[in-house]
């Protein structure tokens, strides 16, 4: 049961980076980005590209993260922007980001040729670190550890620093925001570099875990990552946190006492029942409250 | 209608007036909010703008603020043009308002919006100064002082949606502030508010002016006019009708009848003379 626990901690915590980063981007433009499935991919390639071109692993995924941010910031910027100018509705801005998704999508699958391409871990944790009576993947721990550092940090820049208030501002209302003196564009592109960073940290962190990447891997994360926000409320960067977990212990623990093959079905109709009694999710903020 | 526009002077920057407006227009579709306007705004003056409701105030604020855009003319603080200028970048001028309908931070605290409104402030220091900040959390003591002058502290750790309406006024007025302005807009700042609220109001802001702010009033309350406004501007139908001093404006019956209405023998019951401790309902 302990080793249960620890494992669904450690899966829990990759959702709670998944979550982290679409949170991030609901919040502040109150939109869900199908286009971070791709954000996902895109990081893990840019590091299988730079670990293929020899670059220290540390380096790789840091390399991943602005292969994403930079993809991410450059989607915002350009198809987002312009749309956003028009007026369009959130709607049709979701519709947009599928597109968006296919696109990215297809660059991807050309360049694996539609194959599923091995990820190289030499130069990531392996092995085993035993916590008392219990043992936890290196990779797992790292991605624990990475994943609470990650919310410690959006925490403090949210609440205690200027540029942090400024986005809490943004997400509150950008033309308020921007009579005060914030640069809400900017705000946005650091919103979805950061976002677009968080995607390619749980995007490698899948990978190195199978030792695989395929173009198709964020799908399924991305449908993890809506869960995870709808289960601990959307634009709570604590919901996205504690969502994520609940949703690994979750699903751990009914595929060792349900069924594996039912594993999926429970986890979401469970989420389903959280948002019957708090329609909002577990931390569920108010409107003008996201993020 | 005075208002002719003064342009730096080649002497300096002493004779360049805190705003300049020249022929500034707006259409909505056929609709003209505003047209050709030309007014100046010296520093260090309360300057009122009043009119009946649809003269184009706020329309007029939101130009100068860079929440909308000109149709036609041309916009200068601090003798550089800001026309078609973003909001923030207008704000980085130094250009801070409050608003008709309140816009705060519903969920934060009166404290946190306070501290919001700094971020202007916080952001035009240098480099080095916020480098040495850093640990010191700044705009802190800013936040502090407001709470004490807009007497806020009480309820500094309140969240804003819980306050009453006069209160959440003074935190709008308290956020303006933070920016440490040179142009503060204030769109009616005291509606809603009671008398003794009101003067209260008025006193702070000709301290804010005294203390070397320049302060453009949006205000339906006359006797406030009358008691703070160093100037007053009258606008009907997007255009500047008059532009005299507080006391003097109102001797004027094309103000009398565009702004109070066409009383038609009523006007000595209802006149600007018999206005003292009220506020008007006129565009009200």
């Amino acid at each position: 049961m302990l080793q249960q626990t620890v494992n669904g901690i450690a899966l829990g915590a990759t959702y709670s980076l998944l979550g982290l980063g679409v949170t991030l981007i609901w919040g502040v433009l109150r939109v869900l980005n199908f286009a971070y499935s791709q954000f996902i991919v895109w990081g893990a390639f840019g590091t299988l590209i730079a670990i293929e071109n020899h670059v220290p692993t540390v380096f790789a995924v840091l390399i991943g993260m602005a292969v994403a941010g930079v993809v991410a910031v450059f989607v915002d910027m350009t198809v987002m922007q312009f749309m956003r100018r028009r007026g369009t509705s959130e709607f049709a801005l979701v519709v947009a980001t599928i597109g968006v998704y296919y696109i990215l999508s297809s660059v991807a699958q050309d360049r694996s040729k539609s194959q599923i391409e091995t990820f190289p871990i030499g130069g990531f944790p392996h092995g085993s670190v035993d916590i008392g009576s219990t043992s936890l993947p290196s990779l797992q721990l790292l991605s624990l550890v990475i994943s609470v550092a990650v919310m410690i940090v959006l925490g403090y820049w949210l609440n205690r620093t200027r540029l942090g208030r400024a986005t809490r501002t943004v997400a509150y209302s950008a033309p308020t925001a921007e009579l005060l003196g914030v640069n809400s564009r900017a705000i946005f592109a650091l919103a979805v570099f950061v976002s677009g960073c968080l995607a390619a940290l749980a995007g490698i962190f899948n990978a190195a875990d199978s030792s695989t990447l395929s173009y198709s891997d964020g799908d399924q994360l991305l449908v993890v990552a809506f869960a995870v926000i709808v289960l601990g409320g959307m634009g709570s960067v604590k919901g996205a946190v504690i969502g994520g977990l609940a949703l690994g212990l979750v699903q751990v623990y009914t595929t060792l006492y349900v069924s594996g093959v039912f594993s999926n079905a429970i986890t979401y109709l469970l989420i389903v029942g959280v948002l019957i009694v708090r329609p909002n999710g577990l931390f569920g903020v108010r409107e003008e409250a996201r993020v | 209608m005075t208002g002719a526009s003064t342009v730096a002077s080649p002497e300096g920057l002493a004779d360049v007036p805190a705003v300049a407006i020249e022929n500034l227009g707006k259409r909505f579709g056929g609709v003209v909010a505003v047209s050709d306007v030309t007014f100046a705004l010296s520093d260090e003056t309360i300057t009122g703008l009043i009119g009946p409701n649809g003269a184009g105030k706020t329309t007029l604020l939101n130009l100068i603020t860079g929440y909308l855009k000109p149709t036609s003319g041309s916009i200068a603080i601090k003798g550089k043009t800001v026309t078609g200028w973003l909001p923030h970048a207008v704000a980085g001028m130094g250009v801070a308002r409050t608003y008709q309908n309140i816009l705060l931070l519903d969920s934060e605290t009166v404290a946190t919006n306070i501290l919001i409104g700094c971020h202007g402030a916080l952001q035009r220091r240098r480099l080095v100064t916020r480098a040495k900040e850093w640990r010191s959390r700044p705009g802190r003591d800013v936040v502090e002082r407001l709470l004490t002058v807009l007497n806020l502290r009480e309820v500094a750790k309140d969240e804003v949606a819980q306050l009453p309406y006069g209160m959440r006024r003074r935190v709008e007025i308290a956020r303006a502030l933070a920016a440490s302005p040179s142009l503060l807009i204030l769109d009616e700042p005291t509606a809603g508010m009671t008398r003794d609220e009101s003067d209260e109001i008025g006193r702070l802001v000709q301290q804010v002016r005294d203390a070397g702010t320049t302060v453009l009033l949006v205000e339906h309350n006359v006797r406030l006019v009358r008691a703070i406004c160093d100037e007053v501007l009258v606008l009907q139908w997007g255009n500047i009708i008059a532009r005299d001093s507080a006391e003097r404006v109102w001797d004027d019956p094309v103000v009398r009848t565009a702004y109070l209405g066409d009383m038609e023998g009523q006007e000595s019951e209802t006149g600007p003379a018999k206005q003292e401790g009220g506020t008007t309902n006129a565009g009200a």
